[in-house]
């Protein structure tokens, strides 16, 4: 994109993104990668199965996140899924991935929409389970899924044992951060 | 159908520019000829600003001045607006809320969340002549039932205190002079209630049953629930600007 005169913020508000440590675990706010939703058209998803397979794009099933570098995605719904790549490379997520579906998906830029919590370190069953339903114990890593949290929806990627993602709304940036950080404050 | 829907509400911020010099000061972030022929009224673009950052540009006017609502990715948000305040100082340019935008909107007779209602039809908000009959349309057979085109069904009016001194109260219902206040004799209701600083009054919107033949009747708007009552008068809903002029200039 072309050198342009305004100044980013990040969805917390500051200029640089958000972390924080609580005993054993981390939050930091994750403002690098650029997401976008491919939703494959009417009759059309073996088409786009086979053009992400060409570009290397994963579209793994339902409940599961997969990475493939640059890009990773998790399931949204049917024949939908949100695709993460590089900010640094892949800044405008839907002109990156148009010449790779074309018309066979319905792609819109995500990016801002949406703010990405990675709560990192040991012991994040123990603050999962006051928070959400999800079963971090026994969620396979991979397991990605849409549920509530604190009364906000949201995705929760297992990326690893150690490293959860929580992608809110971005109006709820701050909300989402609070309960977070409050929760991580009772357990540690 | 062959349709997929998302949600992006939270990846724009989006800002109203309105005013007769909206279009001079959006030209100075636009990378884009925004002219009046370049972007006619309705019009929408993918433009760059401020030397490239990709945006939308929508000429439509929710307060019926010469507006436009441009779009960023949000995090950008908070640069576009004080640059918009920065470039705008020139034309004396103001930042202003949704209270002030809902008085315009009702001034000009605009409708929105307290006439759409659920059970209003585009014939009672007097859009009727906008449903075309030769063309089929989502509604249009519900749309031709007989209680959808009742003449004596509500029509959206204007209405203005007698006496320029009193308040109007939304939700007060209208009655004729000396009926009594029962469901009987319900005539309608107000719907939206602004203070005009144009008409230096309380104005409000409403749906009033034959409300297109009672243009300059005076009806009573009553308020049961504080035993309050106002004489009121019915007017045009286009308190403003009625022939659109400054909207589409």
């Amino acid at each position: 994109m072309a050198e342009h005169r305004l100044k980013p913020l990040c969805p917390l508000g500051g200029t640089s993104p958000a972390r924080a440590s609580i005993g054993p675990v981390t939050l930091t706010e994750v403002v690098d990668v650029a997401l976008a939703s491919v939703s494959a058209r009417l009759g059309r998803t073996a088409e786009v199965a086979a053009s992400a397979a060409a570009a290397g794009i994963p579209l793994p099933g339902p409940g599961r996140f997969e990475a493939r570098a640059p890009f990773a995605a998790f399931w949204l719904s049917p024949d939908s899924w949100m695709v993460e790549a590089p900010f640094a490379t892949h800044e405008d997520s839907r002109a990156a991935l148009l010449p790779v579906f074309g018309d066979a998906a319905s792609i819109t830029e995500q990016t801002d929409a949406w703010v990405r919590i990675d709560v990192t370190g040991e012991g994040l069953p123990a603050l999962f389970e006051r928070l959400c339903n999800v079963d971090l114990a026994t969620a396979p890593e991979g397991a990605a899924t849409r549920t509530i949290l604190e009364h906000m929806g949201v995705y929760v990627v297992k990326r690893g044992a150690a490293q959860v993602s929580v992608i809110g709304a971005r109006s709820s940036a701050a909300a989402l951060w609070h309960a977070l950080d409050t929760a991580a404050h009772s357990v540690f | 159908m062959d349709v997929q829907l998302i949600s992006t509400t939270e990846a724009w911020a989006q800002f109203s520019v309105a005013g007769p010099n909206a279009r001079k000061l959006l030209q100075k972030l636009v990378d884009q000829d925004i002219s009046d022929a370049e972007l006619p009224y309705m019009g929408c673009r993918e433009i760059t600003v401020c030397g490239g950052l990709r945006a939308r540009i929508f000429r439509i006017s929710f307060s019926g001045e010469l507006a436009y609502e441009i779009a960023v990715p949000t995090r950008y948000g908070d640069a576009l607006i004080r640059e918009l305040v920065e470039q705008g100082r020139e034309f004396d340019a103001v930042v202003y809320g949704t209270e002030a935008l809902g008085v315009m909107r009702v001034e000009k007779g605009h409708v929105a969340g307290n006439e759409l209602n659920g059970q209003s039809t585009a014939l009672n908000m007097g859009l009727g002549k906008m449903v075309s009959k030769k063309k089929d349309s989502i509604g249009m057979v519900l749309s031709q039932r007989e209680g959808m085109n009742d003449p004596n069904g509500y029509r959206l009016v204007g209405v203005k205190p007698v006496d320029p001194a009193q308040k109007l109260t939304a939700g007060s219902h209208f009655l004729e002079k000396g009926a009594a206040p029962v469901i009987a004799n319900d005539l309608g209701w107000l719907t939206s209630v602004v203070h005009s600083p144009h008409l230096g009054c309380s104005i409000a919107l409403g749906y009033l049953k034959k409300g297109d033949e009672r243009r300059g009747q005076r009806l009573r708007s009553a308020n049961l629930l504080a035993g309050a009552e106002v004489e009121v008068e019915i007017v045009s809903p286009h308190f403003f600007d009625p022939e659109g002029e400054r909207l589409r200039g």
